[in-house]
């Protein structure tokens, strides 16, 4: 598996390889699809060209995760009593927002909307670059270069880890922006001043 | 040739004297108010962010008292927005149309200014920069500059004859652009459009969420100034499914979040900014994670991450 992976790294960097080879070895192993998916996704972003193809499988991914939640949308804190997250009737009550539509169809589609501006960390400003671990383009021998896993078999598998961290770390500042962007849109105030 | 000159000098003027030189920048502020929420008109914009251009066409107009205001992306998926009053209703691809209570519909529109006069000057100094054109009309130009470090500057760009703001420059603290919308044409009528009286009578499901009260274990020892708390609550993000404790607040023209929630596995970085200009910080206090985030100065939303108490 780990020198398939760096075939399939090695293929994806434009290397001289046959790609007849690489591409049964795909058909052959589903996983390694995946990695190669993910690899093109991480070599996208980092030449920044997220093409429009994966915004799109990005809002599905949400809907994805979405049809994959408990309904329990509300968190019931901690103080509740336990009575009440039995009682779903009451809770449509309470919040007949999330009974109609649903919240996460809306956000959704706030996230299918806003994904140009989320995706988009500053990874160009070389000054600020420790502070932006998210699909960082500079390895730090200091040249740019996609993700590959030309160097030892040990460091390669803690580089793979380091970057399902980054890619997870995202996954999570991606969620909080797009819930910033929500609930502008959920929580703005109804107080302009009508003309008399 | 040299006495044309002068006499032409002369008259304009004059006439910039006669009909200009009495408005301050802030009667400019309060003419585009009620221009805007009094005409009916059709202005076709551009909105530009850093990688990112987008064409819209907006509307507004009074439909048998009512105010009416509509917003259509032109390229892409089919999205538009438009609000009858104090009701936003959202129509985006894939779902049902949904509406708000809101006073604006959330997302780049001329009407961003529209209401928020007191709170622009509370927290803005606000002076004439002379003259430019857009759209092919004669503008003013209109600067906001922070009177802190804690909101982003800008300049507004309204329409001479009718104040309509055609134009509006968010610059960050070191002035780099980070947003402007920019009118393509402007049509003002007599009569409202049809499209209007059409929205005026649509159906339309008012979902605007009943915020429960829920009791906070947690509060804000600061907040940046001129900055109010707008709402707060306990709800779920979506993609992760994580529990957060939510502040949300504003000063008129940009919204702050503040989250706490119970401390990951992996702590995200201290900082970071999107190129549109949405600033993060996150800040693990004992076992709890604190993020805020606001299309504000980054150390704005640092301060507040630290600021954040147990009750």
């Amino acid at each position: 598996m780990a020198h398939s992976k760096e075939l399939l790294s090695s293929f994806i960097d434009g290397e001289e390889l046959s790609s007849k080879a690489i591409l049964k070895q795909l058909a052959q192993a589903p996983e390694l699809a995946q990695t190669f998916s993910r690899y093109q996704t991480i070599g996208d972003a980092m030449r920044d060209e997220i093409s429009p193809a994966f915004e799109l499988n990005f809002a599905d991914s949400v809907a994805a995760a979405i049809e994959a939640e408990p309904t329990i949308i509300a968190p019931a804190h901690i103080a509740e009593p336990k009575t009440e997250v039995a009682a779903p009737k009451k809770r449509a009550d309470v919040i007949p927002f999330f009974g109609r539509l649903g919240q996460y169809g809306i956000a959704a589609s706030v996230a299918a909307a806003m994904v140009i501006g989320v995706q988009q960390f500053d990874v160009n400003s070389s000054d600020t670059m420790q502070d932006f671990p998210v699909l960082q383009t500079i390895p730090t021998g200091g040249y740019a270069s996609p993700v590959s896993f030309q160097a030892p078999a040990q460091s390669g598998l803690q580089q793979e880890l380091e970057q399902q961290q980054r890619i997870e770390q995202q996954r999570r500042m991606n969620a909080y922006l797009q819930d910033h962007l929500l609930q502008q849109r959920l929580k703005s105030k109804g107080d302009v001043e009508q003309p008399k | 040739m040299q006495a044309h000159y002068l006499i032409i000098g002369f008259f304009s003027l004059l006439l910039s004297t006669v009909s200009y030189a009495e408005k301050t920048p802030l009667e400019w502020l309060t003419s585009m108010e009620q221009a805007h929420q009094q005409l009916n008109y059709k202005l076709p914009l551009i909105h530009l962010e850093r990688n990112h251009v987008q064409s819209y066409a907006f509307e507004h107009g009074r439909v048998e008292g009512q105010e009416v205001a509509y917003i259509a992306s032109l390229s892409g998926p089919v999205r538009h927005s438009y609000r009858i009053d104090n009701l936003v209703t959202y129509v985006e691809p894939e779902i049902k149309p949904y509406s708000i209570h809101a006073s604006q519909i959330v997302g780049p529109s001329p009407m961003k200014f529209v209401g928020k006069l007191a709170q622009v000057t509370e927290n803005y100094s606000i002076t004439g920069l002379g003259k430019g054109r857009i759209a092919g009309r004669i503008c003013q130009l209109i600067r906001l500059k922070s009177k802190d470090d804690h909101r982003f500057n800008y300049i507004l760009w309204l329409d001479e004859a009718s104040s309509l703001l055609l134009r509006y420059d968010l610059f960050d603290l070191e002035n780099n652009l980070l947003e402007q919308i920019q009118a393509v044409g402007l049509h003002i009528s007599e009569n409202v459009s049809a499209n209007l009286v059409k929205l005026k009578d649509s159906t339309r499901i008012d979902i605007s969420p009943v915020v429960k009260a829920a009791p906070q274990r947690w509060d804000l020892s600061w907040t940046p100034p001129g900055y109010k708390m707008q709402s707060r609550d306990n709800h779920r993000l979506m993609v992760t499914a994580e529990s957060v404790e939510y502040l949300l607040l504003s000063d008129g023209l940009s919204e702050i979040s503040v989250y706490v929630a119970q401390a990951g596995e992996l702590a995200m970085p201290k900082k970071a900014i999107t190129r549109n200009g949405i600033a993060m910080a996150n800040h693990r206090q004992g076992n709890v994670d604190i993020t805020v985030v606001g299309r504000i100065p980054y150390q704005t939303a640092l301060k507040l991450s630290r600021s954040v108490i147990e009750n």
